[in-house]
């Protein structure tokens, strides 16, 4: 993050913090008392919470201030901005990573066997990330048994490891 | 004094078997590993072993749990030297004169002097582990909750302070909501379910090492497929033992940097990349040649070095005789050793006061692993910096989900952990340090408890705070560690200095 962006990240930040101090608050008044057990009105469930509700919307506000000083409320997003920030290698590698991992953690793992699942998961993050247009057909052909290769044996090798070495069970 | 030594050699004898030491050899070797490669820190090592040696009796788990995480700290200097990029965050001021050095040509003498300060910053760290641990702990014995409770919101706030220094307040929002993480799930006194949404998974709570994984884990991988290629400096290493009169040259350096570091270590939190830095400012200002830092000083490196190994036996200090961590890695550590069923806190010297000096033997077995195995084989290990990211990364995601999994065999723990590391992801994106949040989770628990039991023994006054001297003079350095860093302080502060420089001279 740049950092002159960082006053107009800390307002966004700042209201959701707020946002969710309120929200902790009432969810810490609403708690049970238990009166009917005769308990200490000082041992009561919420009060621990409420008063980090109190602290974190306490130091929202104090963010809050500071990044309005700090002109950060001009929020200028445009879809230009948000166009040209999705065109940037980094932010596609970021993406296609998050994207990946996602669809390995939630969606692969528990839906086939482990073994099958890691070695898709490892393969296809490969081929994907070291695919070159400008390269030979050649060259690509090689990298993806490569990419194939090392799915194969770490999937094998990590299955193998947990199961029988550390004795886990596989999800 | 006697006892404790008696406690160390028989601990020591009781790990000399040939399994052991096996152990010892190649969990400090993966380690050194881990430490190297920009993307894997201590902490995500440590999280990571903590779940695959569960099954592990206690005292074989905890030992290569610790020369796993002595070896981190000190495999990041390779990286640090050779890439500009520290392997791991304790490692940023050892780039700062180990990357000019390997420019020069001198990769290899930089890596043997690196290796010999963390060394001996270790031992300076086993020294003070085995003194201070015992000291603290019976002191400790006095602490209420008014005193854990204060103590609590002090970790926090130093933590924040010291790991956000730019912008400290995203530091204690950061601790802040880490406390609240803890309050997820059911309360210790009246068994109430709190936040959990009617889900199950979340009555139970969120557990510290999946939540660890993600933060330290996950998130480290988003950003390192994030940024641009490394590229490996291509130097010729070639002599790498130092010879002996250039590291006494530096034994004032040594010593300084390694009291520095444990105590910056000890401090609730903080951790070893602190410890290494203000060992290398201390350095930089006493040194006789303060032109040379920065652009390939011994003196720098071996400071640095020094002080981020001392800090490794400082953060265990607090570990044993509060039950508080010094830093990230310590925390999981501190968790591992709850799972194998270890204590630590202030009646560790009561309950088990073996296991105090059994760390102490397994940190000194770690350190002889690091310094033996950190001379050997660096030219073949360089060849793992090589090891392309696109190639690396998956598989380190597979190890985070399989090792967040493998505790509690519950598919929560994945999501936990795949959670959490997309918000250590942006914290980071937006300079949120992300070590508070950790050291809030940990802490959570304890400040629940003692708050409340301190407004039931007080009947709501908690002005009490101010009766007890402990935790009078812990709530006074809170206070001065906030206003520390507001602008009218700093200001009242470097007045007062003028001041009192003119009244001198006067």
């Amino acid at each position: 993050m740049k950092e002159k962006d960082m006053p107009k990240v800390d307002f966004i930040t700042s209201i959701v913090l707020i946002v969710f101090s309120i929200a902790v608050i009432v969810m810490s008044l609403q708690m049970p008392r238990f009166e009917y057990r005769g308990a200490n009105p000082w041992s009561v469930p919420g009060i621990v919470p409420g008063i980090l509700g109190v602290s974190i919307g306490l130091m929202g506000i104090a963010l809050l201030v500071r990044s309005i000083k700090r002109k950060g409320h001009n929020l200028g997003i445009s879809k230009e901005k948000l166009i040209d920030w999705l065109h940037k290698p980094a932010s596609i590698r970021l993406l296609l990573t998050i994207l990946l991992t996602l669809i390995y953690a939630w969606g692969l793992i528990g839906s086939m066997p482990y073994i099958l699942a890691t070695f898709l998961f490892i393969t296809v993050f490969i081929i994907i990330f070291e695919y070159n247009r400008k390269e030979k057909r050649q060259k690509k052909t090689k990298k993806m048994i490569v990419a194939i290769m090392i799915g194969l044996i770490a999937a094998a090798a990590v299955s193998a490891l947990f199961q029988y070495a550390f004795m886990i069970r596989l999800p | 004094m006697f006892d404790g030594l008696m406690m160390f050699l028989q601990s020591l004898a009781g790990f000399m078997k040939p399994m052991t030491l096996f152990n010892v050899l190649w969990a400090t070797q993966l380690g050194i590993i881990i430490g190297m490669l920009p993307g894997l820190t201590a902490t995500m090592g440590v999280a990571l072993l903590t779940t695959l040696t569960f099954k592990l009796p206690a005292g074989e788990a905890i030992l290569i749990l610790i020369c796993n995480y002595v070896g981190a700290i000190y495999g990041g200097s390779r990286s640090a030297i050779l890439l500009n990029i520290p392997g791991t965050p304790a490692n940023a001021a050892t780039a700062v004169d180990g990357h000019p050095l390997a420019q020069q040509g001198l990769a290899g003498r930089a890596i043997g002097i690196a290796t010999t300060g963390s060394f001996l910053g270790s031992v300076v760290g086993i020294f003070c582990l085995a003194v201070f641990t015992p000291l603290i702990g019976n002191f400790a014995l006095n602490f209420q909750s008014f005193e854990f409770f204060t103590l609590a919101i002090f970790g926090v706030v130093i933590c924040g302070n010291l790991t956000a220094p730019k912008d400290p307040i995203k530091g204690w929002i950061a601790g802040f909501l880490g406390l609240f993480v803890a309050m997820i799930g059911m309360e210790g006194i009246h068994a109430h379910i709190r936040f959990s949404f009617g889900n199950v998974n979340l009555a139970g709570g969120i557990d510290l090492i999946p939540a660890m994984v993600g933060v330290f884990g996950f998130s480290e991988i988003i950003m390192v497929m994030k940024n641009q290629k490394l590229q490996v400096v291509n130097t010729k290493i070639t002599r790498i033992i130092p010879k002996l009169r250039e590291v006494l040259r530096y034994w004032k350096t040594i010593i300084r940097s390694g009291i520095i570091g444990v105590f910056v270590g000890a401090i609730p939190g903080v951790g070893e990349d602190i410890g290494a830095w203000v060992s290398y400012d201390f350095a930089k200002n006493a040194s006789k040649e303060p032109e040379k830092f920065g652009k390939g000083s011994y003196e720098g490196l071996i400071s640095a070095e020094c002080g981020n190994n001392a800090a490794c036996g400082g953060t265990i200090i607090p570990v044993l005789s509060l039950g508080i961590p010094g830093s990230a890695p310590a925390a999981v550590l501190m968790a591992a050793m709850f799972i194998h069923g270890v204590r630590p806190g202030p009646l560790i010297m009561v309950e088990n006061p073996e296991f105090v000096f059994q760390t102490v033997a397994m940190v000194l077995l770690a350190t002889v692993a690091m310094f033996v195995l950190g001379l050997s084989m660096v030219k073949w290990l360089v060849k793992v910096l090589q090891v392309p990211r696109e190639k690396l990364m998956p598989i380190i995601f597979v190890l985070c989900v399989i090792g967040a999994f493998a505790l509690e065999s519950n598919l929560f723990d994945v999501t936990i952990m795949v959670v959490f590391g997309l918000l250590g992801f942006l914290m980071k994106e937006m300079d949120y340090p992300v070590a508070p949040l950790v050291l809030g989770i940990i802490l959570g628990d304890i400040l629940d408890k003692n708050l409340r039991r301190a407004l039931i023994v007080s009947e709501g006054n908690i002005l009490q705070i101010f009766n007890r001297p402990i935790s009078l003079v812990i709530i006074a350095l809170t206070i001065l560690t906030m206003l520390s860093k507001t602008s009218w302080f700093r200001n009242f502060w470097s007045a007062t200095k003028k001041g009192a420089v003119s009244l001198i001279k006067k």
